[in-house]
């Protein structure tokens, strides 16, 4: 059973790597940010 | 983990009580079937290792991250941690005279001076330590669980799910909110350690270690102080085991308290109130619109929260502090969808105790940062860190009766765990993704810009990060436009909250940098009249400007840069900024041994920055004693090393001038050519 849990808990590793890579927003440098549409 | 059957053991049944109880609760059934024979145990602590493994791969990517936020006001520029004999001042009315940060919070001082001590400022051992607090509070919360009689199956997965809870991020990813993660871990060892105690003949000598650990906790943050009624609470719900005699429960009730108010104490005679930020202080969003629109708004906050707690999106860096109508609909609503939760969870107290644990738990520990007492901020992700315990109890037995329902309807036991892991996955996903808007502060400012616009600190934030940027621009057709869009962000944030100084210091630097010393004079000065507290920067930038200031006398400069610094060197004698300029002000009003003292002082408070060094340098150039100089750049190696390459080259220079000058015969000995490998 120990062999069903660790796997879970890879899996889960994993699965939660793979999630977060669509949760990350990245933004460029602040001095590199193009606002010449912008509202502002 | 997979227990099957409904008459499993260890599945966090929602009603658990004495009835449900596992004759031994830490041996889950992990069998395919529901017949013990066929059980396979996995030991307590394989699995609490096992996941505090998971928890902690999970939160690995936090060691690249910088300091942001808070750090640069608790940790960069906070002279105090470097002077660790004056450690003194932290227990006297001297701490709030004396601005130290955080003053308020001794026992979080005392662990950042620790810390700094032992690491000094390396962003990677600061989040390592903030990984392994996180970890410490997990295996704290299963512990007491165990102890209350909780079943394997539900102290591990409040343990999964605590862990990789997303609302978490910010608490885990900045070093400044160290003290969250310390509040909760000393509050939940002292819930630990009074539940054996109230378990023990002899109650006293643990009860004393729990009073330690609450007013350790309180000294932290106070918000810590509600451990105690959620304690009561769970003792007197007892969902596990039959309930303590209600005169212990009551007593080490009280003891809990008792450190908690220990602490108020403290933090009346050091302040003369039991808050620490004044009554005027406009920072306080209850003193600009009343207790009444706050209160409104923080209902709907509260329900925010939740939302965000069992379904993690809407989580953002900066909230902007706003009020509402208690006639508002989505007030009426937000209240009305509070009060029968809690109604509830009250009704529930009998029949499932542990509903009753999750929904009054969360309410009792979310009460002292519900803006009942004015707060700074209004609304923080971090807030909820120690409320999600009973929270994650809560969705945990629920996830676990969900999947038993499943399993024994699908006839497939393996389902039992998939609600709680789809759960964990979920929040452990968004959390390592909420946690990246914490790993610079531009990343950190552009983020809170996107989420609220409206924000005036995130605007003038922006602001003063894209001055930053300036000097690494060169080019005049780039750089006017990057002040412009530095002057965009500060008008922005001035219209959004004229009342704030923030907006005033990002047009003051602003100034500065267009060398438009008047205007950079008149908005440093705006700034300070706004500003309730942390003035050190816009005094230094006050005493700085005045000596520019054209149309004056020199006489009148120099008292306009007096009349700034001398104050803020008594207000802000931690100040290594405040030094520092107090060192270049004095070099250039030619009174070298007051300048010597300062640049000196400045380089203690906070010996990673190069300018002092450069500045003291400087001077003893300027006094003709280039050997001096060079015993100092020895001294401080790794500082000069990291100074501005031009700058050093500059420098270098001037001493060897100097050295030509006032010690030939020291020349090859002393020029700083070549002393170290890698110099210009």
């Amino acid at each position: 059973m120990n062999r069903k849990f660790f796997t879970l808990l890879a899996l889960a590793a994993l699965m939660i790597a793979a999630g977060s890579m669509a949760c990350v927003k990245t933004v460029e440098d602040l001095d590199r940010e193009d606002e010449t549409d912008s509202a502002t | 983990m997979a227990a099957a059957g409904e008459s499993a053991p260890g599945t966090g049944n929602l009603s658990s009580g004495p009835s449900d109880m596992s004759p031994e609760p830490d041996t889950p059934d992990l069998s395919s079937g529901p017949s013990p024979t066929q059980t396979v145990s996995l030991a307590p602590r394989v699995v609490l290792l096992a996941l505090l493994l998971l928890i902690a791969l999970v939160l690995l990517p936090q060691l690249g991250f910088g300091l942001v936020y808070d750090d640069g006001w608790t940790l960069v520029a906070n002279g105090f941690l470097r002077v660790p004999g004056e450690l003194g001042v932290l227990f006297s009315p001297e701490a709030v005279a004396r601005n130290i940060p955080d003053a308020v919070r001794p026992g979080l001082v005392l662990f950042d001076m620790l810390s700094y001590q032992l690491v000094g400022l390396d962003p990677r051992a600061h989040h390592a330590l903030s990984i392994l607090l996180h970890l410490g509070v997990c295996a704290a919360l299963a512990a007491w669980l165990r102890r209350l009689g909780a079943p394997l199956a539900l102290w591990a997965s409040s343990l999964a799910l605590f862990g990789l809870l997303a609302i978490h991020a910010e608490a885990i990813a900045v070093v400044s909110f160290h003290e969250d993660l310390l509040a909760a871990l000393l509050a939940v060892l002292a819930a630990l350690t009074a539940s054996a105690a109230v378990r023990r003949a002899r109650a006293w000598p643990l009860a004393l270690v729990a009073v330690l650990l609450s007013l350790g906790a309180c000294a932290m943050k106070q918000s810590a102080a509600a451990i105690a009624p959620l304690w009561l609470l769970t003792e007197a719900l007892a969902p596990w085991r039959a309930r303590r005699p209600w005169p212990r429960l009551l007593g080490l009730g009280l003891a809990l308290l008792l450190g908690a108010a220990a602490l108020i104490g403290f933090s009346w005679w050091l302040h003369g109130s039991i808050s620490p930020y004044g009554a005027e202080n406009l920072r306080l969003y209850a003193n600009r619109v009343g207790l009444a629109p706050v209160l409104a708004m923080s209902t709907q906050i509260h329900l925010g929260y939740l939302q965000q707690m069992v379904l993690p999106f809407g989580l953002a860096p900066e909230y902007s502090d706003r009020g509402a109508s208690w006639t508002d609909p989505a007030t009426l609503l937000a209240s009305a969808a509070l009060l029968a939760l809690l109604a509830y969870g009250i009704a529930c107290a009998r029949r499932r105790p542990l509903v009753t644990l999750a929904i009054a738990g969360a309410f009792i520990l979310a009460l002292p940062t519900s803006s009942l007492a004015a707060m700074p901020n209004m609304r923080a992700d971090r807030f909820m860190y120690l409320p999600s315990v009973p929270v994650c109890i809560g969705l945990a037995a629920l996830a676990l009766a969900l999947g038993r329902r499943l399993a024994a309807r699908l006839a497939r036991p393996g389902l039992l765990f998939a609600p709680i892991a789809a759960l964990a996955i979920l929040q452990g996903a968004v959390l390592v993704g909420t946690a990246f808007t914490y790993r610079s502060n531009n990343q950190l400012w552009a983020t809170a810009r996107r989420i609220d616009p409206g924000s005036a600190r995130a605007q003038a934030a922006t602001g003063e990060l894209l001055l930053a940027n300036l000097d690494q621009t060169s080019e005049a057709q780039r750089r006017d436009l990057l002040l412009t869009r530095v002057e965009t962000h500060c008008e922005i944030a001035e219209r959004h909250d004229p009342d704030y100084e923030l907006p005033q210091l990002c047009f003051a630097r602003l100034a500065a940098a267009r060398k438009d010393w008047r205007e950079a004079h008149r908005r440093f000065a705006a700034a300070l009249a706004l500003s309730p507290d942390r003035n050190a920067r816009i005094l230094a930038g006050l005493a700085q400007t005045s000596l520019d200031l054209p149309d004056h006398t020199e006489a009148d400069r120099r008292r306009f840069a007096l009349e700034a610094l001398e104050p803020g060197l008594v207000r802000y004698p931690y100040s290594p900024e405040l030094h520092e300029v107090a060192g270049q002000i004095f070099h250039r009003l030619g009174e070298p041994l007051r300048a010597l003292e300062h640049y000196r002082r400045a380089r203690i408070l906070a010996p990673e920055r190069g300018q002092p060094l450069l500045g003291e340098l400087s001077l003893l150039l300027d006094l003709g004693l280039p050997t001096a100089a060079h015993t100092l750049v020895a001294a401080h190696r790794q500082t000069w090393l990291a100074t501005d390459p031009i700058d050093r080259t500059a420098l270098i220079a001037r001493h060897r001038d100097a050295l030509r000058l006032f010690a030939p015969s020291m020349i090859l000995s002393a020029d700083l050519v070549g002393v170290f490998a890698n110099e210009p």
